[in-house]
């Protein structure tokens, strides 16, 4: 299925080499652009490392969240995660949290953002569930979209984006601390996301 | 993988259709043969069961999809029962879905469905409580986040069927029926079972 080989404990090993940079691990990457990395890991002193399970978006590491196997422990200073927590079901998010736990090298963050599902409710309560929240390149998103996953690309057969699971502040950062991470943080930011960074001390 | 009552070829199933002067209910998305799953309103002598489930191992008089079901005729039923299986369909299949309710129902015949009510898992997520028991089932505590997006104790044995994938208010449930050419929709919500209820005529 692999056009070139990507996964494997091998080619993990081999992004994962130590240039004198710092490394990210950026989990579900999705295909490269600049703009998809976190701007605090965009300076010279990091290097990206691009981890997906789609072998067509050309990721260094190919593997799921749910288990990063072809990654070392203790490998990477940091873990940037943009949107995917809420893809995986809900008995497996300690099992991703635990994974990204065990690939930070001591001192180092993850730094994560996922839907805020408090402020789809808010919409939602008042029977506003398909009503516009805000708009999109894509097009308009509803607290629907928010919850579920984007339905007009799923309705093109990429059931891959469909959400099937959520978070709040509360929930995020309490699942972050079950997972091992200290200096928990979680933020509201944009219209309806979350921020959380926290670290393994 | 089909059993031999469970053709998926999309012919009609006639002997399972056939007329023996009783109502017809369709059953959809029935699960196991379980008593009490039909709703009271279709228990009478007066009507007859047709169970419609993908899982042949349900044992279905029809095993279909719910969102294409050529084995079923147009116009053969008098009633469709739906419990619980339209937040189980990708957004963009409702449609289709409730068109296929429309097509098998006779003129004059109802659909009855019940699903959860999102808006009262809003109520407790909007205040932070998306993981706090609001509560008991046969199969444990059920939370908010088990209403959106299915019961995590199912979904964690496997059972990835039992995941929601879309979800309702009254309004737009009320709605969606209304789009797929339903006529005397009525949808209920607060009946103490955080579900709404729905029902709507094929009047021609």
């Amino acid at each position: 299925m692999l056009g070139r080989k990507r996964g494997g404990r091998r080619a993990g090993a081999r992004a994962l080499r130590d240039d004198g940079r710092k490394l990210v691990l950026h989990v579900g990457c999705g295909p490269f652009k600049r703009e998809r990395l976190h701007e605090r890991f965009r300076g010279p002193d990091w290097r990206e490392v691009r981890l997906d399970i789609d072998p067509d978006v050309e990721p260094d590491i190919v593997c799921s969240i749910v288990d990063m196997a072809s990654v070392a422990s203790a490998s990477v200073d940091a873990v940037w995660s943009s949107h995917n927590i809420e893809h995986v079901y809900a008995h497996e998010v300690p099992i991703v949290f635990g994974e990204f736990f065990r690939v930070l090298r001591p001192g180092g963050e993850v730094l994560l953002h996922t839907p805020d599902l408090a402020r789809a409710a808010e919409r939602i309560r008042t029977g506003r569930l398909e009503d516009a929240v805000y708009s999109s390149p894509a097009g308009p998103i509803t607290a629907l979209d928010i919850v579920y996953g984007f339905g007009d690309s799923i309705a093109l057969g990429n059931a891959f984006m469909a959400h099937k699971t959520g978070f709040t502040a509360r929930s995020l950062a309490q699942k972050l601390r079950d997972a091992g991470f200290g200096d928990v943080d979680v933020q509201r930011i944009g219209v309806a996301a979350l921020s959380a960074a926290a670290r393994k001390h | 993988m089909l059993g031999a009552r469970g053709k998926r070829d999309g012919r009609p199933s006639s002997a399972v259709f056939a007329d023996d002067g009783r109502k017809l209910v369709l059953h959809v998305g029935c699960g196991p043969p379980v008593p009490g799953s039909l709703h009271e309103r279709f228990r009478g002598p007066e009507w007859r069961e047709v169970r419609l489930e993908i899982d042949p191992q349900m044992a279905p008089g029809v095993a279909a999809d719910v969102v294409a079901m050529p084995e079923v005729p147009s116009q053969a039923v008098d009633a469709v029962w739906s419990a619980h299986n339209i937040e189980h369909v990708f957004a963009h299949q409702v449609a289709q879905l409730l068109a296929e309710f429309f097509r098998v129902l006779r003129p004059g015949g109802e659909v009855l469905i019940t699903t959860p009510d999102l808006q009262v898992a809003a109520e407790r997520i909007a205040r932070g409580r998306l993981e706090d028991p609001l509560y008991e089932s046969p199969s444990g505590p059920v939370t908010p986040l088990d209403m959106v997006y299915g019961h995590g104790m199912y979904v964690v044995r496997g059972q990835e069927a039992m995941a929601h994938k879309t979800g309702f208010t009254a309004r737009t449930l009320e709605g969606k029926l209304r789009d797929a050419g339903f006529e005397r929709v009525e949808v209920r919500r607060n009946g103490g079972d955080r579900a709404l209820w729905a029902t709507a005529r094929r009047v021609a």
